[in-house]
């Protein structure tokens, strides 16, 4: 999912219209530094506004962020032909108060309009203005509902308590709080559930039809599939096609062979290859793998003494071979110690 | 601690599931995730980044994560991928002109490996809204009859009102009893 990504000349060039007179300010509350747009509207909103013109359907206002969101041409084109103050100015020329909440600001005909403005700005052709006769943009207020708006049967309202408030008044801390809150939705919820059912199958809820609901299960659970297709050399398989499953068994087999060879060629033996060739060994590993080597001559000197003293006494030498023989084997002794010391040494690092 | 609580409640038959709660942008995830946990409306701002709560559902703890929907931040859902059990894909009904572009995340969504076991589940959202499209023609639009390798539902909900909601916790929960 890399090629979501939003073009830097757009968002360029939005941030330049975003500095633009009255696009320094939120066209609905007059925050400052505006970083969200609705571009039916051609306007800057702030992120607080923003959720409120989502909240009232994409067929009213549609919302985009200007750093977030890639914005299609025709987008870009209705933020720069139109801009806060010329929408500032519509909404002060056809009497419509600007501290008007969103919901009935821009659901109205006058508001309509202005979209239809717009348009005909961008794509070069003349505005012509309707007459709206039963409209009144004086009577507006923050409480009515326009005929656009109003949908009969369902009057429920789309907004909500901010959740700051809604935060705050409620103990959602405690596991008490939380059982409560648990029945209370549940009660809430059965009781939606409840109606839901008695509602009709033919209307769409909007016009108080039932939520719909339907949906698939697959007959096989999703893993057994996955792990039967992975498996070439299964009975099924060799009961449809025997020759050619075998011959992909075989495949697979001298594959994984190969494969586990190469793998050990790549993990184990070049690597440490590498490391003795290349010259960037600490001076302490240097002389770590000196001592090493020195220790194995000696060891392998013992050896040697070991074994020509064998041969000694075999030769016969009966007295000198008891003597020369322990020494040799107080020797091993002692590098046997040092081995399990270090592997003592070791477990504690496991532990650890 | 939580081990033995988690062991304890498992006990008597408590589950929990991971839910991933995505979306395009605006389709009404966040009112979602808070009419669930509080039963009431609030008032959402846009998401930037994620919101994340449990909700308790019969014996099922639902940890519900709904991440913002934004073309940009859009890159950001598969760091959220691993242990989902769930997938509640949000669509804004009302939104035609954008449903191909639902279409498009969703069956990007649907061949990711680290959800090929996750139940689907679609919201078709803001039902309330006259020119809603039926979960119907969102099922069609959406392709959702292509999945073959598992389980999905879709669901006509209003999450202002709460309507369908639950309809849709029920079957992500009876998929859980199913796969285990």
């Amino acid at each position: 999912m890399s090629d979501w990504k939003v073009d830097p000349d757009t968002r360029r060039r939005l941030l330049q219209l975003q500095k633009i007179g009255a696009n320094k300010k939120c066209m609905d509350c007059g925050a400052p530094n505006p970083q969200w747009a609705t571009p039916k509207f051609g306007a800057f909103i702030c992120l607080e506004c923003a959720g409120i013109h989502r909240g009232l359907g994409v067929h009213i206002s549609f919302v985009r962020s200007i750093t977030m969101d890639q914005f299609k041409p025709e987008e870009l084109l209705r933020m720069e032909k139109g801009g806060n103050e010329p929408l500032t100015e519509w909404f002060k020329s056809h009497n419509i108060d600007l501290s008007l909440p969103q919901k009935v600001k821009y659901d109205n005909p006058v508001a309509e309009d202005y979209k239809e403005k717009l348009t005909c700005l961008c794509e070069d052709r003349v505005f012509e203005e309707r007459e709206h006769l039963d409209f009144d943009a004086s009577k507006l207020s923050a409480t009515s509902q326009t005929a656009a708006s109003a949908t009969p049967g369902v009057a429920q309202s789309r907004e909500g308590t901010p959740l700051e408030n809604r935060r705050s008044a409620t103990p959602a801390n405690s596991s008490n709080g939380a059982n409560f809150q648990k029945e209370k939705n549940e009660a809430y919820f059965a009781e939606l559930g409840k109606k839901n059912q008695s509602r009709p199958d033919h209307l769409p809820p909007s016009q108080g039809g039932k939520y719909q609901g339907f949906g698939s299960t697959p007959a096989k659970p999703p893993q057994e599939r996955s792990a039967g297709s992975s498996n070439t050399l299964s009975l099924e398989n060799f009961q449809a096609d025997p020759l050619g499953t075998l011959s992909r068994g075989w495949g697979l087999f001298s594959s994984a062979v190969t494969k586990s060879f190469e793998d050990v060629n790549e993990t184990v033996i070049k690597p440490h290859v590498q490391q003795w060739q290349s010259g960037e060994l600490s001076e302490e590993t240097k002389r770590a793998a000196a001592q090493f080597g020195q220790k194995f001559q000696e060891t392998s000197s013992y050896g040697f003494q070991a074994f020509s003293n064998f041969t000694k006494n075999f030769n016969g030498n009966a007295e000198d071979s008891s003597t020369a023989g322990n020494t040799t084997h107080t020797e091993y002794q002692k590098i046997d110690n040092n081995d399990k010391k270090n592997e003592q040494d070791e477990d504690k690092w496991d532990d650890f | 601690g939580l081990f033995a609580s988690k062991l304890f409640s498992n006990l008597f038959g408590n589950k929990e599931m991971r839910i991933l709660m995505v979306g395009l942008d605006g389709a009404g995830k966040t009112t979602v995730l808070y009419k669930l946990k509080l039963g009431e409306v609030i008032t959402t701002i846009p998401t930037i980044g994620f919101n994340v709560e449990t909700v308790q559902y019969k014996n099922i703890s639902f940890t519900v994560w709904d991440v913002g929907g934004q073309d940009r931040i859009r890159s950001l859902w598969r760091h959220y991928y691993r242990n989902t059990e769930g997938v509640i894909f949000v669509v804004d009904s009302n939104d035609r002109s954008r449903i191909g572009e639902a279409r498009e995340v969703m069956q990007r969504m649907l061949n990711e490996d680290e959800l090929r076991n996750a139940a689907w589940l679609v919201f078709a959202n803001k039902q309330d809204l006259p020119e809603a499209m039926s979960a119907a023609e969102i099922t069609e639009k959406l392709g959702l009859h292509s999945i073959r390798n598992r389980p999905w539902f879709i669901q006509a909900t209003c999450a202002t009102s709460g309507e369908g909601l639950y309809e849709g916790l029920e079957w992500l929960s009876n998929s859980l009893k199913n796969s285990t």
